[in-house]
């Protein structure tokens, strides 16, 4: 019995079963679990399978952290392009840009994460964009040439780093 | 007891961000008319939107009945999020292709 | 509350206008975001003013389609271009 706990832990079964229980819980108010049941056993019996990365407590524990960073972010690119969209003069400049990724998290199995939830996330903050990557690269579109975008774009690489528990 | 002084307040406050949302989704609507090219708009409806979105998840919130509603709002807020981001990424390189791939690399280089 | 529902429904039909107007098929397909953000936003505020928890699912649903809809959409837009 144990030793089938063990390896539902191991295949990250047991972490997506509790996580799809709980989405269970909060989308019928509690009720129907004789659909719910099987519904999440049957989807993590295919996220193990499939071997989906399994959400870990660890990362759970630096959400909090990174959630107050992204809400303060998302705040910003919201207001920034509020502003521009809303002021008479259209204050804006376009550009293509490159972005290259920190050398010191490239050897890290979970570099390709990073720079797959850089890409997506790097939408929601001020005034970029991505369009795709290459190996180390990001291709951006910048709305605002003149603004700071390298420097909120490199914030998020290292807070990202941080949840992923990628730091050195 | 503290309900007669709580309930009215969390209402007023709730208000406040209902108001600043639907300020973002003017805005967003108004960037998508205004702004001079695709990639542009897109920065718009990612941006503003989402943060409208989350405000008035916040502002309803606020004033929700029971927690079951907070969640499942706040689950749609993160759905719209992932699902902005995603498709914001996939329209921009869809315009690029379709504006032929080498004069854009021309520019970004 | 009233008011604020039909400030939702306006920003989508004066987004309708750039879906009409174009001028690329990206553009147009900007209104699958506006439809899944500003629709779930309108949805979630009807549901609260009329007290149908249902509609809450609507929103559920309708930002799920989204999440889905664009990225089908452009993987078969782009295959029918590939094959003119």
């Amino acid at each position: 019995m144990t030793r089938l706990i063990a390896a539902a832990h191991r295949s990250g079964f047991l972490a997506w079963f509790i996580c799809l229980c709980l989405l269970w819980a909060m989308l019928s108010a509690g009720q129907g679990w004789y659909l719910g049941l099987p519904t999440a056993f049957g989807a993590s019996v295919l996220a193990a399978a499939l071997r989906l990365p399994a959400p870990r407590p660890g990362t759970l524990l630096r959400l909090p952290r990174f959630m107050v960073f992204f809400l303060r972010t998302l705040w910003h690119g919201g207001w920034d392009v509020a502003r521009r969209a809303l002021s008479p003069n259209l204050p804006i400049a376009p550009a293509w840009e490159k972005y290259q990724l920190q050398d010191h998290y490239r050897d890290h199995p979970l570099y390709p994460r990073l720079r797959l939830l850089l890409s997506a996330m790097v939408g929601l903050l001020p005034g970029t964009l991505s369009t795709h990557y290459d190996e180390h690269t990001l291709t951006l579109h910048v709305l605002d040439e003149r603004q700071d975008w390298r420097v909120t774009t490199l914030n998020l690489e290292q807070e990202l780093a941080r949840l992923l528990e990628m730091e050195p | 007891m503290g309900m007669t002084v709580i309930t009215p307040l969390l209402y007023w406050l709730s208000w406040i961000f209902l108001l600043l949302s639907a300020g973002f989704f003017i805005a967003g609507t108004v960037g998508m008319l205004r702004f001079p090219d695709i990639y542009s708009r897109l920065h718009a409806v990612t941006k503003a939107d989402t943060l409208g979105l989350g405000l008035l998840v916040i502002g309803l919130s606020l004033r929700a009945d029971d927690l079951y509603s907070v969640g499942i709002m706040i689950l749609i807020w993160l759905l719209v999020m992932g699902s902005g981001a995603t498709a914001c990424q996939l329209l921009a390189r869809y315009g690029r292709e379709s504006e032929g791939d080498t004069e854009a690399d021309d520019v970004a280089s | 509350m009233i008011i604020l529902a039909t400030v939702l429904l306006l920003t989508v039909l004066f987004g309708l206008w750039r879906v009409l107007r174009g001028p690329t098929a990206a553009d147009r397909l900007l209104a699958i975001q506006l439809f899944g953000t500003t629709g779930a936003a309108f949805l979630l505020v009807l549901a609260m003013l009329v007290d149908i928890r249902a509609l809450r699912d609507a929103a559920l649903v309708i930002a799920l389609l989204a999440a889905v809809l664009s990225a089908a959409l452009v993987q078969y837009l782009r295959r029918q271009e590939k094959s003119n």
